[in-house]
């Protein structure tokens, strides 16, 4: 056998035994997602009677009961809150980003060198205090605080500066001859070429106000106001004690569907983030 | 008519000092190119017209009018960057269309002036396309028809050609010379560092050099070391940095001493051999340590040359490229190699050849760099 086979025959089965593990590590990833969405499409008397993974008949009867229930608005609660941080945060650090990356000025190193030092202190050390300042502002027990807390996120900045740190200065010059002012330049050439950055940070930002479980428990005490998270785990509680498995499990399926959808909307700029200026040189 | 005039435009970054004392003046019409080796600040002078750059001392003047403390998009230039830096969120025609848009031209005009651009420049076809579907070729005609549509008073051409391969940068080449000629009066500006596009673009040639290389040596007091038409450059460099400079490979330069002078030219003694250069002898004195400057091409080590041969020396390295061969030659008790390029393919490592210096091809150097005038005129 020749050595070039030899060494064709190696990659063949490396490639195999990779795609091997991918696969088992996807159905394994899959796994708790199938049986939540079939234990959400069985009664509560197969649930507790029958062994089948498979559920007899097609029941929606947890939807229906859940979209009765206060948890449309949590939902909604948790869209807006999420949609309002999604914007003005993208909004926010991008503007930070582009400047540390782009823009001179005393003390920009300062600066990015004190949101590295933040960045390593853990949310749980500044929780209280961030809690005690939002409730002498009076808003506790608001959306308003959960939004205001989440503009800034410095993981964000941190990205969109070095997103912007390589971004092509020549075609920003090529505005400015084109008789572009700044704020010009940025917003009709720089936020065009930026968006699979913009779109990556939309995802991340998103479903991290989404998935929070934390602060809506810390800031928010109404059921009216709650998050999705919070009113899903009060209701999980309130369910188990009757095993509604199937309420819960269709409840977990509804609140994943908005992240589902925003990441596949935003998915073609998401994996070009990598490719933002192609076709600028 | 479009003249470009620089006046003593020099620029100190902290501590670097990047341009010295530039004095220049670019006619209408005419096509100047910045040459020079990295770091010499070519393409921050062109930065400096453009007005992507505004920290320099000195004055910048185009049709007599300072532009030095004017923004970059009133100075009526147009720049070619050498990364083309289209925008890649628009098509060809909304890139080519983006400046004139924003000066509130008619739609009409504007569409005219696209097509026009586009037809010279052979993107029809490809004018509602992004550019990331094009091949670099014609996104580099995007970016001279990005320029073109604005109808500035000068082109400003940084590198352009220096991101494409071999055979397109000879096709672009020759399509810039002609843009060249159909601009009727608008000034050219174009850096680059290969020496074939400044030697057949250039009317005009402008060599600069760092200003930390800025000495006695380089026979300049600026960062501008010789401005001249580009036969001018070849022929006659001023001084050794211009002859070491320009040509590929560069000069052969080679200590000698003056052993005699006379009208027609001055004798000097290279390792106990003599060689006449037909070089004026204004200054000189016998004795005198010199540089002797030979072109490659210029060495005579063809067939016939043993009859009259000066000088012997041994093959120590051959470059086979095709058209000519280059030979790196050890000539006895010099420690420089010494090139020569010749025909002859039967020439290998180890023989030893007859040369000589032609006297008409002779350059000749004093100790503080300044050549000597040559006699015979090219």
């Amino acid at each position: 056998m020749s050595a070039n086979r030899q060494k064709r025959l190696g990659e063949h089965l490396a490639s195999v035994s990779l795609h091997s593990f991918l696969v088992f590590y996807g159905v394994l990833t899959l796994i708790p997602f199938v049986w939540a969405v079939l234990t959400s499409l069985k009664s509560l008397n197969e649930i507790a009677t029958s062994d089948a993974i498979l559920p007899v008949a097609l029941n929606l009867g947890a939807y229906k009961q859940i979209l009765q229930s206060d948890f449309t608005t949590w939902f909604f609660n948790s869209m807006k809150v999420a949609l309002l941080v999604t914007v003005t945060s993208v909004f926010a650090n991008t503007l930070a980003g582009y400047a540390l990356a782009r823009l001179r000025f005393v003390g920009r190193g300062g600066v990015f060198q004190a949101l590295l030092l933040i960045i390593m202190v853990p949310s749980q050390v500044t929780m209280i205090p961030a809690y005690l300042v939002v409730a002498r502002l009076g808003l506790a027990d608001t959306h308003s605080a959960l939004v205001l807390t989440s503009i800034v996120s410095i993981s964000s900045i941190f990205m969109m500066r070095q997103f912007f740190i390589h971004f092509p200065a020549d075609v920003e010059e090529a505005a400015k001859l084109d008789g572009c002012s700044p704020i010009e330049t940025f917003v009709r050439i720089v936020l065009p070429m930026a968006l699979p950055a913009l779109a990556t940070q939309a995802i991340f930002i998103f479903m991290g106000v989404w998935n929070e479980f934390m602060k809506p428990l810390l800031y928010i005490s109404s059921v009216d106001n709650y998050m999705l998270t919070q009113g899903l785990n009060a209701a999980a509680k309130q369910y188990e004690k009757s095993a509604a498995w199937n309420i819960i499990m269709a409840g977990s399926i509804v609140s994943i569907v908005p992240i589902l959808l925003i990441y596949i909307g935003l998915n073609k700029y998401f994996v070009n983030i990598n490719d933002q200026t192609a076709g600028s040189k | 008519m479009t003249k470009v005039v620089l006046r003593n435009i020099s620029l100190t970054r902290g501590t670097t000092e990047i341009l010295r004392d530039v004095n220049l003046s670019v006619e209408a019409g005419e096509f100047c190119v910045f040459v020079g080796p990295s770091g010499c600040g070519k393409s921050t002078l062109l930065r400096l017209i453009a007005g992507l750059d505004e920290d320099a001392d000195g004055e910048i003047e185009i049709d007599g009018v300072p532009i030095t403390r004017v923004p970059a998009a009133k100075r009526n230039v147009a720049m070619v960057f050498q990364g083309y830096a289209l925008y890649p969120h628009m098509t060809v025609y909304d890139n080519m269309a983006f400046a004139l848009k924003r000066t509130g031209m008619p739609k009409a005009e504007i569409a005219a002036r696209v097509a026009e651009a586009s037809r010279i420049l052979k993107l029809d076809d490809y004018l509602h396309r992004k550019p990331g579907l094009l091949s670099g070729g014609q996104r580099q005609r995007v970016a001279i028809g990005r320029a073109i549509v604005k109808k500035p008073k000068v082109f400003l051409f940084d590198e352009p050609l220096s991101n494409l391969d071999a055979s397109l940068r000879v096709e672009t080449r020759v399509e810039i010379a002609k843009l060249h000629r159909d601009m009727g009066s608008a000034s050219m500006l174009y850096v680059t560092h290969d020496q074939v596009e400044a030697l057949t673009l250039a009317d005009k040639i402008v060599l600069l050099c760092p200003v930390s290389q800025i000495s006695a040596q380089a026979g300049a007091a600026g960062s501008v070391v010789q401005i001249g038409r580009p036969m001018d450059l070849y022929h006659h460099p001023a001084n050794l940095f211009a002859a070491r400079f320009i040509g590929t490979p560069g000069m052969n330069l080679l200590d000698a001493k003056v052993a005699s002078l006379s009208e027609h030219g001055v004798e000097v003694e290279l390792q106990g051999r003599r060689c006449h250069a037909d070089v004026s002898a204004d200054g000189l004195a016998v004795g005198e340590p010199v540089t002797l400057g030979i072109r490659p091409e210029h060495v005579d080590c063809g067939a016939g040359t043993a009859v009259d041969a000066a000088l012997q020396a041994q093959v120590a390295h051959v470059e086979a490229l095709g058209e000519h061969s280059v030979l790196y030659l050890k000539l006895p008790g010099v420690t420089a190699q010494l090139l020569a390029k010749t025909l002859d393919e039967r020439v290998s490592v180890g023989d030893t050849i007859d040369m000589r210096f032609p006297r008409q091809a002779v350059h000749l150097f004093r100790a503080d760099g300044r050549a000597q005038a040559r006699l015979r005129a090219h």
